[in-house]
């Protein structure tokens, strides 16, 4: 422990990295976070005095994307740094250890640490049933969260589906997948929502974290720095939408022209997201910038919100709160589980709604 | 089916048009070098935090033109800092190691911070010319 506790200064000066490196670290970061010029000179000094924070990542229902995001920039890139200021403790994909010798490392980061470390989620929770639709080395999703949430400084939830739900959580969520917020009170939690995060929005969070503590956040727990404006507030095609000039589907002249993709579903109105600045694949683009409209996918919810291809503005009934509705209604009827499941099955295919070569603006040949 | 017959030329950039925000951010920078010249104070612009295209930004950079100070730093990859034909404001851009553009500042000040030794770094400097005089004293082969 004292190994990876020491001063990172020292550290980080025998691999040849030196105050600049530091500096422009900070500076990439304090940029995309916003914040003010004189932090990223703060933020600078701060990191260099600080020990190696303990990190225990979960990852729970999830598809590894968000780790994939997070660890996918070519190396060495700057923002891998941020592993440099971290002492990952468990992470089933990245760490070495496995079985019994992973649960291990867990206890002993969780109890030498007690307090003071990070816990990062990634994944939504089962609840269903007692939460058996995912368990780790025997224990669920549910369990574990519970027990190392318990003495942690502070729960980041990365990913859409620990932050609000996610794809599991989808209509008709069979597993009764749920958000970290839903289980835990009483830690703060940061929400990092997004189907993945940007990487960098990840490790800007972790930067700011382990300088200044807890960033500011919005009312659904996201860093305000990233999620304060809608990607339609940054969107380079905005002049268009205030000239009202739309593409009326893909393809068309409007398309060509790069006009706003807003009547052909963009969901960049409603979506809090950084993706129109930061963008994609190492800065290189962004959905809207390949001519797609935005999935909103950092939105809670964002799969159940009608079609990728409907304006937002023509309305979207939610069938996933009505197949809700109607297995409740069908509870208190006291209806067969068996058949009740038949029949949510039945609804939700009957609300499951096709993609038409009509929604993309094209026509039946 | 002979692969060389399938010669189509795809163009792979086509310029974006400008948006017209160009203008904005230069009576932004004329207010910030007004300040300079008036109290010294300092400012820094993010152009990454601006919904400007690349067109705009070369449009942007066109305009300022280049002065007399050019500066590579290299370290995990190069940035470039130039002070633009304004004196005053310099246009900065971090890339990492494969060429990804990090941040792109504009700033407003005499000199920015990024190309100064730090007092740390120059205190392990005091120790690392020690040793070098040490080596080169003792003949050494470095």
């Amino acid at each position: 422990m004292s190994d990876n506790r020491q001063q990172l200064a020292g550290e980080l000066q025998r691999h040849g990295i030196s105050r600049r490196t530091f500096l422009k670290f900070c500076t990439s970061m304090a940029s995309v976070m916003a914040l003010p010029p004189a932090a990223a000179a703060e933020m600078a000094e701060k990191l260099v005095k600080i020990k190696r924070q303990s990190v225990i990542w979960l990852s729970f229902q999830e598809c590894t994307g968000c780790t994939e995001s997070i660890t996918r920039a070519d190396k060495p890139s700057l923002e891998s740094l941020i592993f440099d200021f971290v002492s990952l403790d468990y992470h089933h994909t990245l760490q070495a250890a496995s079985g019994d010798a992973a649960e291990l490392a867990r206890e002993q980061a969780m109890h030498d640490n007690a307090g003071k470390y990070i816990l990062v989620v990634d994944g939504s929770i089962p609840v269903k049933d007692g939460g058996i639709y995912s368990t780790i080395a025997g224990m669920t999703n549910l369990d574990m969260l519970e027990q190392v949430a318990k003495d942690a400084a502070a729960i980041v939830a990365i990913g859409s589906c620990a932050a609000f739900g996610g794809l599991p959580k989808a209509s008709p969520n069979p597993t009764g997948a749920v958000a970290v917020s839903d289980i835990i009170h009483d830690k703060p939690i940061i929400n990092i929502p997004g189907c993945p995060p940007i990487p960098v929005v990840m490790t800007g969070v972790l930067a700011h974290v382990l300088t200044f503590g807890i960033p500011e956040l919005d009312d659904m727990g996201r860093p305000k720095a990233f999620y304060g404006d809608t990607i339609h507030d940054r969107c380079y095609r905005r002049p268009f939408y205030d000239r009202g000039e739309f593409a009326k589907s893909f393809d068309d002249d409007g398309a060509r022209k790069g006009w706003c993709l807003y009547e052909i579903g963009c969901k960049g109105p409603t979506t809090h997201n950084a993706c129109a600045t930061i963008k994609w694949n190492n800065g290189t683009s962004f959905p809207i910038q390949s001519g797609h409209g935005c999935l909103g996918c950092s939105e809670p919810d964002f799969w159940d919100a009608g079609g990728f291809y409907k304006a937002i503005s023509t309305g979207i009934g939610n069938p996933g709160q009505w197949a809700t509705g109607a297995l409740a209604a069908g509870v208190a009827a006291g209806l067969a589980s068996a058949y009740l499941n038949k029949s949510t099955k039945s609804k939700a295919e009957k609300n499951h709604q096709e993609v038409t070569i009509e929604d993309m603006g094209g026509k039946h040949e | 089916m002979n692969s060389s017959k399938l010669a189509i030329e795809i163009p792979l950039e086509i310029a974006e048009p400008t948006t017209g925000m160009v203008q904005a951010v230069l009576r932004e920078l004329l207010e910030h070098v007004e300040l300079l010249a008036e109290s010294g104070q300092q400012h820094v612009i993010d152009l990454t935090s601006l919904p400007l295209n690349d067109s705009d930004k070369r449009e942007l950079e066109n305009v300022l033109g280049k002065g007399e100070i050019s500066v590579t730093l290299s370290t995990l990859g190069d940035s470039r800092i130039i002070e633009t034909g304004i004196n005053g404001i310099w246009w900065i851009k971090h890339f990492s190691p494969n060429e990804k553009l990090l941040a792109e500042l504009i700033e407003i000040t005499p000199f920015p911070e990024i190309i100064k030794s730090h007092p740390d770094d120059i205190k392990q400097a005091v120790f690392e010319l020690k040793k070098l005089i040490e080596i080169n004293e003792s003949g050494e082969e470095v």
